[in-house]
């Protein structure tokens, strides 16, 4: 009764109730919101079509262009250098014992720094401007990608290692077709985490050092009581999470399976 | 035995040496400016001045306490919140959508609101930290409950265990670790959510101490509290390592 069973194929009257009971709390959430925002009258919670419009005139055409995609840019950038370095950083201290070793303790007080923790330290380092946002969300993704990397690469089986001995699979080779592909899975989901670390680095980032960008917008409507802007801001945040989000996966399950590991066919929920 | 005690021990201590030094001689020789990275004695002199500084100490309680009291929300309702929908695959369906939906937004984003709705305080600090630790971590508990191994599962049917005892002796023990490393990670979650409230604004902490350092240009500081925080996330991920190493040990139990 408790586990549903998910392996045959339910029968398609099953599987129109199980939709329709999944849509009935999300449709009275916004029904419910809809109704206590239209009789409330508060100016802090505008109702649903006020905000889809403020949306609409924050983000569509200028704002768009003035204020999404540099942050946009940054993420993008800062996010592919981390990730890029802390794979090849966590490659060489997986397979360098010593300097594994001698790194760790350093390495590992970075870590429990929480990322945000870092900001004034880097306002310090790298000033206010885009360089600030590319500098902080690149170091924060290069850490953990870094570790969970080197652990993967610690995890490789010896018996892997010593094929590629006899075969002298050495150097360039051996990189990119056994290690990097060995690594894969922990990548990916050290990947997915420090996406959304990214996105949350971001927009602090520029709450406190940016005159441009999604962040310090939301941060200016809120300080100048502009709450149809601040909600547009907070609807685009969110908007935003959720579609990188499933940008990731559908990404993920390309490369799984380009790469001949296994997809799980079931949807987690972790 | 003495080698391997050495190798150990001594590596990563050479490691810290390295690091220290090449700092130390970075900042002394001017290799960089003294007005972004310190020295590191002074930088250690300031840590140590500000850990017995009473004045210091009242904002990291202040922390602190923020942490706590949003963490201890977050896991009181979402532990019993995620078991019930755990066991219960109807009801884990129903809310799935908005659960699904929820996960991936930045915690940051009902900050503006709340700090406009709410105010400043510890009422605001701990509503952010709780919904920035409470969605994973029901999430996690979920996860962990309706991942019970079937084969348990049955051999309790078969015993004719019952709905509660097998709750209490199969399922929660068996989602015991998973809860755990849950935790953990809510209460680093929490912390640095606990941060971002402080650095912008409407809570004092050393968050505050934090942006103080920075405005006044003060880089000494704000090496030596950005130290403290990460000594505090330390102590934080190693007393919640502590708590779910003790709850993977129910795992043998069950």
């Amino acid at each position: 009764m408790s586990n549903f069973d998910l392996t045959h194929s339910p029968s398609l009257t099953a599987r129109s109730v199980r939709i329709l009971w999944a849509s009935i709390l999300p449709a009275a959430l916004l029904i419910a919101y809809q109704l206590w925002s239209s009789s409330n009258q508060d100016p802090f919670f505008p109702t649903i079509p006020v905000m889809v419009e403020d949306f609409r005139a924050a983000w569509i055409g200028e704002g768009f262009t003035q204020h999404v995609i540099p942050s946009l840019t940054n993420l993008a950038i800062g996010y592919s250098a981390g990730l890029i370095l802390g794979v090849l950083g966590g490659i060489a201290l997986g397979r360098i014992h010593f300097l594994r070793r001698a790194t760790e303790p350093v390495v590992g007080f970075i870590l429990t720094i929480p990322a945000i923790a870092l900001l004034p330290l880097f306002l310090i380092f790298l000033g206010i401007g885009q360089q600030l946002q590319v500098g902080i969300i690149a170091f924060s993704v290069f850490f953990i990608v870094l570790v969970m990397t080197t652990y993967a690469v610690v995890g490789i089986e010896g018996v892997l290692l010593d094929v590629c001995d006899i075969y002298r699979i050495r150097g360039l080779r051996r990189l990119t077709r056994v290690l990097f592909p060995a690594v894969i899975p922990q990548v990916l989901s050290a990947a997915r985490i420090t996406l959304s670390l990214s996105v949350l680095v971001m927009v602090v980032s520029e709450m406190i050092g940016a005159s441009q960008g999604i962040g310090a917008t939301i941060l200016l409507a809120q300080q100048s009581f502009d709450y149809g802007q601040m909600w547009a801001g907070m609807l685009l945040l969110a908007v935003l999470g959720i579609s990188l989000n499933l940008l990731f996966t559908i990404g993920e399950r390309t490369l799984l399976i380009s790469t001949g590991y296994e997809v799980p066919s079931r949807r987690r929920i972790s | 035995m003495t080698l391997r005690l050495l190798q150990r021990f001594a590596v990563p201590l050479i490691g810290i040496f390295v690091i220290a030094a090449l700092w130390e001689i970075a900042s002394t020789q001017g290799w960089v400016s003294t007005d972004s990275v310190p020295t590191l004695h002074d930088t250690v002199s300031r840590t140590v001045n500000l850990l017995t500084s009473s004045e210091f100490y009242e904002y990291l309680l202040g922390t602190l306490q923020a942490w706590a009291v949003g963490l201890a929300w977050a896991v009181a309702v979402a532990i019993p919140l995620g078991i019930v929908f755990g066991l219960n695959y109807w009801a884990y369906a129903f809310i799935r959508v908005p659960l699904e939906a929820i996960r991936p937004v930045p915690p940051v984003v009902i900050l503006p609101l709340a700090l406009l709705v709410i105010g400043g305080g510890l009422r605001y600090q701990a509503t952010l930290i709780f919904q920035g630790a409470f969605w994973p971590l029901l999430i996690t508990v979920i996860y962990a409950i309706r991942s019970t191994d079937s084969v348990s599962l049955d051999t309790a049917r078969s015993f004719r265990l019952g709905a509660w005892r097998t709750i209490a002796f199969v399922r929660l023990p068996a989602a015991a670790p998973l809860i755990g490393s849950g935790l953990r990670l809510a209460a680093a979650t929490a912390f640095g959510v606990t941060l971002v409230t402080e650095i912008l604004g409407g809570a004092s902490g050393i968050g505050t101490q934090l942006m103080i350092a920075q405005s006044g240009g003060d880089a000494t500081s704000v090496f030596a509290v950005t130290i403290i925080a990460g000594l505090v996330g330390l102590i934080i991920s190693g007393a919640f390592g502590k708590i779910e190493k003790s709850f993977l040990s129910w795992r043998v139990a069950s």
